[in-house]
């Protein structure tokens, strides 16, 4: 305390010694600031009147800005100044010739007092107004404004000043301290967008249904709309953004005389994040439609919760999530055939084993980037996908499983590949290859995708809402996490030395190590039945038992028979396993029967998730726990069986009466896409609580443990304080 | 916890209720809901006692700079005096919730009242607020007429001048004064739903 109060007194200090300095440059005509009845001090506001230029340029436009500086906490208001309130005004008192534009009024935010809403400015702000200058002009020209605010708090002060200025005849010249400024004030103000294609619906007299292209806005996030008049919306009625229909919509109720009202629906559209353009604020004017009826609610959670986290620590969190990404179950089997690589190359060079790491970590990064790169081009097509959509297509799960299938064998010893068949001695073998590296760190990034490991869940969300340059940092940053502990050991001699010397027991070992790579075709299957069903099933399975034959032949005649016998099996194996991908392959007609899997288990009472299920039992007062999950993700798998459908958890959900959902995201689910959107996130798994009241969503980690899901329930079941007690 | 939770809950249950139910009926032409308030002097006023008589409701707040405008300028008392002369009834209602700054008590508003001279058939205090958002009133002043059958003919502003400088008044349309005169002559009101101005309702929340 004592230390803030001597820092405002060199704060002050330091004020003082620069205004003085300024006189002085003043007073020996360094610097020719104009002499004014300015800046004023009233009841919590300062007020000035600063010119872009201190000079003034015959047959120019002369920018002036009315600069309001309330105390903390209060504020100025807008043209439309909302449910009450006063705008701003300046009267100019300007020389014969002089003639002064309107205000240009920045963008406003809302301000909510209880049951209403103005529009204004919290803090400072500057009002811009364009003078036009007339060709001659005397020596110095005095300029003077009225202005009349009202600035409000918890109470409301109106006040007034006459301001002046004098600037004199002469080239431009910026304002030293505040022309960059106004500059910027300049640059941000709200302006017509051209191509931006907004409709307005007056749905059932009672409800504002405004409408753009999605590619106008192709980050999701929050629009909000400022009337330019009264009478056309209720200001204090909650204005919700959703998506439907490929386009982005923002509902907002109308006010009660509002059939009163005629022409186009005037006023200012803002988004955040910015339109396709840049622009955050647009000035729009739509022509109104009135359609009869009120269609149903929208489909989207309450309260979005998105962008809560800054570039910085998202940037941190993706890495951080990746590095742990190497500890969750998708990844292990990977983990330790990349581990064995090492030992292998443990007596290499110093230089080749770098070599391997890097281009491991090249093999994640790649990946990463495609899949990203797809996901972020398939969503600015307008599509509803979030991290993880590759597995919810049949086709690439299918190929997953053929893989692992395929890998499995090989470290079974079914077959060996390439260069390394002749090296083959039973013993150690030689440096695997360079494009070996890279593509196990492919391989990993794939089956990585399963699995959201703690902290990745929010920076990927951020990612998606963010500009795609944005985006692609976050995924590197999460490739690079991944990679790291990898290129970390190849680059620490040390370390490498410390892994157990290479030797006959690795032959054992990759074999054993095949097992949980079956285990991970099976788990694929799984989920392609989840999607599919049985028959799917069937076939990827029969077109398995003809790969795994091809592979068998490839391996049995591989090193042993004369070069035509060798040919021969080598034929029989590609048609085999050729044979086995076709037949494996899912029919299109398939994957368009994708239906509900309907992943809740017998345990508890889960019903299928919908907004309008959340909703309905908020409604009835009570609290929701959405399970956002999906077949093929690991990590909601492992919560599910290990902590939510534990008795004692399943117990206290009951207790508190607490209404249990479950979303199923192994199919494209663009209901379920949006939903993750409006929460930050964009892949599973997300687990959260809808109060009924007005509290934002309460988001679980993806990492759940037993007291972490119990201590949720309690908080989300308890009352907040009310709104009454606040001050 | 919970037991607080529910006396504060149901007042804000009941004014959203009252807001929900008079939602429909706060625009010109509309049965205007009835209510019961504690006048100043301590005696009840229902808004149905004075059925058969044009009433004008008049959302007031001492300490707001715009009603102070209309009370230091004497164009509120003026008003106030001439038509509950020709019969019409006044009441100024006070929606300041008790934990505001800006509440008066009854026996301080009283005295503002006689200082002011001003003379509404009775100043109505409305600390909860329910009133006030079943009108859907915003600001004070704002200003509402009701007719003999009961039903809303006027709502908005005390005139066309949203300002809160004096000079202005006499230059303003006053969209009151305008209204209970055609009223008074027989005639449909001509500007029925305007924009009012001032200080935001300092309600309860």
């Amino acid at each position: 305390m004592k230390a803030a109060r001597h820092d405002a007194a060199g704060i002050k200090f330091l004020i003082y010694m620069v205004k003085h300095l300024l006189i002085a440059l003043v007073l020996t005509g360094l610097v020719s600031l104009p002499a004014a009845a300015n800046p004023v001090r009233r009841d919590h506001i300062d007020v000035e009147l600063i010119p872009a230029s201190t000079s003034i340029e015959p047959g120019s436009v002369l920018t002036v800005a009315l600069r309001l500086n309330p105390d903390e906490h209060w504020h100025t208001y807008w043209k439309n100044p909302g449910d009450s309130g006063l705008a701003t005004q300046i009267t100019w008192e300007l020389p014969e010739g002089f003639k002064a534009g309107p205000i240009q009024w920045p963008t406003p935010t809302r301000i909510d007092v209880g049951p209403l809403a103005n529009y204004g400015y919290d803090g400072e702000v500057l009002l811009l107004t364009d003078i036009e200058v007339p060709r001659s002009l005397p020596a110095s020209v005095p300029i003077r404004a009225s202005a009349f605010w009202l600035v409000c708090e918890e109470i409301c002060i109106p006040g007034d000043a006459d301001l002046a200025l004098t600037l004199p005849a002469g080239p431009p010249a910026p304002h030293p301290l505040w022309s960059d400024r106004i500059e910027q004030v300049r640059a941000a103000l709200p302006s017509s967008i051209d191509g931006l294609d907004v409709r307005a619906q007056l749905a059932g007299g009672q409800e504002w249904i405004l409408s753009l292209p999605r590619s106008a806005m192709p980050h999701s996030g929050k629009l909000e709309f400022f009337p330019d008049e009264e009478g056309w919306i209720e200001y204090a009625a909650p204005q919700q953004t959703y998506t439907a229909d490929g386009k982005v919509h923002l509902r907002f109720a109308a006010a009660a005389a509002v059939s009163q009202r005629q022409g186009p629906l005037t006023g200012l559209l803002v988004a955040d994040p910015a339109f396709a353009g840049g622009q955050n604020a647009a000035v729009i004017s739509s022509p109104v439609t009135v359609s009869e009826s009120v269609p149903a609610p929208p489909p989207a959670a309450p309260a979005p919760a998105q962008s809560q986290l800054t570039l910085i620590v998202a940037l941190a969190f993706a890495f951080v999530g990746g590095a742990i990404l190497n500890l969750m179950p998708c990844v292990f089997p990977v983990v330790g055939i990349k581990v064995l690589t090492f030992v292998e190359n443990s007596r290499s060079s110093a230089a080749s084993l770098r070599g391997h790491g890097l281009l491991f970590g090249l093999g994640v990064l790649v990946c990463f980037w495609l899949i990203a790169g797809i996901l972020l081009a398939l969503r600015a097509g307008g599509a509803t996908l979030g991290w993880g959509f590759q597995l919810q297509s049949p086709l690439v799960v299918s190929a997953l499983a053929l893989l692992f299938f395929v890998l499995a064998l090989n470290m079974s010893g079914v077959f060996e590949l390439g260069a390394r068949a002749q090296q083959l001695a039973g013993s150690v073998r030689a440096q695997s290859g360079y494009a070996d590296a890279f593509l196990s760190g492919v391989i990993a990034t794939l089956v990585a995708t399963p699995c959201t490991a703690p902290f990745m869940g929010a920076a990927l969300g951020f990612a998606i809402t963010q500009s795609a340059t944005v985006a692609m940092t976050v995924f590197t940053a999460l490739a690079l996490g991944m990679a790291a502990p990898y290129v970390v050991l190849s680059f620490s001699p040390k370390l490498v030395g410390r892994l157990p010397k290479p030797g006959p027991w690795m032959e054992t070992l990759k074999q054993i190590l095949a097992f949980p790579l079956y285990l991970t075709a099976v788990w694929l299957i799984w989920v392609l039945g989840r999607q599919v069903g049985v028959d799917a099933i069937a076939r990827l399975l029969v077109g398995m038992t003809f790969i795994g034959a091809g592979f068998w032949a490839f391996g049995r005649w591989q090193s042993v028979a004369t070069s035509r016998v060798r040919a021969a099996a080598r034929v029989a194996a590609i048609v085999l396993v050729i044979g086995g991908a076709v037949f494996a392959w899912p029919q299109a007609d398939a994957t368009n029967q994708a239906k509900p899997s309907s992943l809740a288990t017998n345990i508890g009472e889960w019903q299928p998730w919908s907004p309008e299920a959340v909703v309905a039992a908020n409604q009835e007062g009570r609290t929701v726990f959405v399970d956002f999950t999906a077949a093929w993700c690991v990590t909601c798998q492992f919560n599910k069986r290990v902590v939510l459908n534990k008795e004692s958890v399943q117990t206290r959900f009951r207790e508190k009466g607490v209404i249990t959902m479950v979303a199923d995201w192994t199919n494209r689910d663009p209901q379920i896409s949006a939903a993750l959107d409006s929460l930050g996130r964009s892949g599973v798994p997300v687990y959260v609580f809808y109060a009924p009241d007005s509290r934002a969503p309460i988001l679980l980690p993806e990492l759940l443990t037993e007291s972490l899901v119990l201590n949720g329930i309690d908080k989300a079941t308890q009352p907040i304080r009310t709104a009454a007690t606040r001050e | 916890m919970r037991k607080l939770f529910r006396i504060f809950l149901a007042p804000v249950c009941l004014t959203a209720v009252l807001a929900a139910v008079a939602y429909a009926a706060v625009t010109p032409g509309a049965t205007a809901p009835d209510f019961t308030l504690t006048a100043i002097d301590g005696n009840p006023v229902s808004l149905s006692q004075f059925r058969g008589k044009y009433v004008v409701l008049e959302w007031f707040n001492s300490e707001c700079p715009f009603v102070q405008k209309h009370y230091t300028s004497g164009n509120m008392q003026k008003l106030q005096s001439k038509y509950t002369a020709e019969g019409v009834v006044w009441l100024a209602i006070n929606s300041t919730n008790p934990e505001h700054s800006n509440y008066r008590d009854p026996q301080r508003s009283r005295a503002i009242m006689s200082q002011w001279k001003g003379s509404p058939t009775a100043l109505l205090l409305d600390p909860e607020g329910g009133v006030g958002q079943a009108y859907d009133a915003r600001t004070t002043p704002h200003m509402y007429i009701i007719d003999p059958q009961g039903k809303l003919v006027y709502r908005g502003g005390i005139d066309d001048k949203p300002s809160f400088s004096l000079r202005d008044i006499p230059d303003a349309r006053n969209y009151v004064a305008v209204a209970l005169d055609e009223l008074l002559a027989g005639q449909p009101v001509s500007d029925n739903d305007t924009r009012p101005y001032g200080c935001s309702i300092k309600y309860k929340y």
